[in-house]
C-alpha cells in the first residue's frame, strides 16, 4: 500500500467511525430485546462486580450494542479488546466514542500482552472485559483459553451469553457475523455465572474451555429457538 | 537472589508439569518443557502474580530458555 493510500484510509477512519455509530444507533434503537434467564443479569447488576463476559464472534455486534446500553450504562464498567489492524482501529475509535475502555491486541498478534493487560484491568480497575473465545479469526465456535485463563488468574466469574435475531443480515466473514435488521427482535440467553478454580491443571483448563464452548452453543440455540 | 530463582523454578515446574530438579537453565521452554502458546501465557501470568510485576511484551518475547527466565527475574528481584 502506498503512503498516500494509507494516509487516505487513515483520514477516512474518522468519518467511518461516526457513520458506523449513526447506523448502530438507528438499528439498535429499533431492536426489541428479549432476555432469557434475565434474573442472572439482574443479580449481577444489583451487586456489580467484575466478570469475564463471553459470546461468540458471530454475535459481537448485537452483543456490543446490548452490553453498552443495558450493562455498561447500568453500572458494570466494561473494557473491550481491539486488534492492531485497521478494523481494530475502527473498533477502538468506535468504543471510545461510546466512552468504553479499549485494550489493543488480539490472540494472534500481541495477544499475550493484551490478555495480561485485561487481567490487570480486571484486578486493579475492577472493569469487566468482553472476551470473544473464537476471535479474532476462528475457527468458528471453538473456544481458545483466554477467557478461562482470565477467570482463573483474576479470580472472577465467567458470564456466558448467546444472542440470536428474528431477522438479520449475515456477513461473508469467517464467522458469518450477523447484523440484526431494523425493528427485529434480538433474543439474549444469559448463562449462569461460573467460577473457575485458581488451581487448574492444563487438562482441567481444557475441560473448562470445552464447557464454555458447549454452553455458548447451547445458549445460542436457546436464543434462536425462543426467537423463532 | 536464591529465593527469586527458587520461586521462578517453582512456577516453571507448575506450568510445565516437571519437577524442579528436572528443570535446567539451558532447557528451551517450548522444545524441552512443552510450554506452548497457552502455557507461555500461563507462565507469564504466574510470574507476574508471584513477583507482583508487569512483564513487557518485548521482555516476554525474549524469554526462550529457562536461563532467560531466571536472568529476567534475577534483574527485577
Amino acid at each position: 500500500m502506498s503512503a498516500r493510500s494509507a494516509e487516505l484510509k487513515r483520514r477516512l477512519l474518522w468519518p467511518a467511525t461516526h457513520i458506523l455509530r449513526g447506523i448502530v444507533n438507528v438499528l439498535g434503537r429499533s431492536y426489541r430485546f428479549r432476555i432469557l434467564h434475565e434474573e442472572r443479569l439482574r443479580d449481577l447488576l444489583e451487586d456489580p462486580r467484575p466478570v469475564v463476559i463471553c459470546c461468540w464472534h458471530q454475535q459481537v455486534l448485537a452483543a456490543a450494542y446490548f452490553l453498552h446500553e443495558k450493562v455498561h450504562k447500568q453500572g458494570l464498567e466494561m473494557v473491550l479488546m481491539a486488534s492492531h489492524s485497521r478494523d481494530g482501529e475502527l473498533v477502538a475509535r468506535f468504543a471510545k466514542l461510546l466512552k468504553m475502555r479499549v485494550i489493543r491486541g488480539s490472540a494472534s498478534r500481541g495477544g499475550q500482552g493484551a490478555i495480561r493487560s485485561l487481567n490487570r484491568a480486571l484486578v486493579r480497575d475492577r472493569v469487566s472485559p468482553l472476551v470473544i473465545p473464537d476471535g479474532p479469526r476462528g475457527p468458528i465456535f471453538e473456544c481458545k483459553p483466554g477467557a478461562v485463563l482470565l477467570s482463573q488468574f483474576a479470580r472472577v466469574e465467567i458470564l456466558p451469553l448467546g444472542f440470536a435475531a428474528s431477522r438479520s443480515w449475515h456477513l461473508g466473514s469467517w464467522d458469518r457475523m450477523f447484523v440484526p435488521k431494523l425493528r427485529s427482535r434480538v433474543t439474549l440467553s444469559v448463562g449462569a455465572l461460573r467460577t473457575v478454580s485458581r488451581e487448574l491443571s492444563p487438562e482441567e483448563r481444557d475441560t473448562e474451555c470445552k464447557w464454555l464452548e458447549e454452553l455458548l452453543n447451547e445458549l445460542t440455540r436457546e436464543a434462536q429457538a425462543a426467537g423463532d | 537472589m536464591m529465593k527469586t530463582a527458587e520461586t521462578a523454578l517453582n512456577v516453571l515446574a507448575q506450568v510445565s508439569g516437571k519437577t524442579v530438579p528436572d528443570i535446567l537453565p539451558e532447557m528451551h521452554l517450548a522444545r524441552d518443557l512443552g510450554i506452548d502458546s497457552p502455557k507461555s501465557l500461563e507462565l507469564l501470568m504466574e510470574l507476574e502474580d508471584a513477583f507482583e510485576i508487569e512483564i513487557e511484551d518485548v521482555d516476554a518475547a525474549s524469554m526462550e530458555t529457562v536461563g532467560d527466565v531466571l536472568a529476567y527475574v534475577g534483574q527485577i528481584g
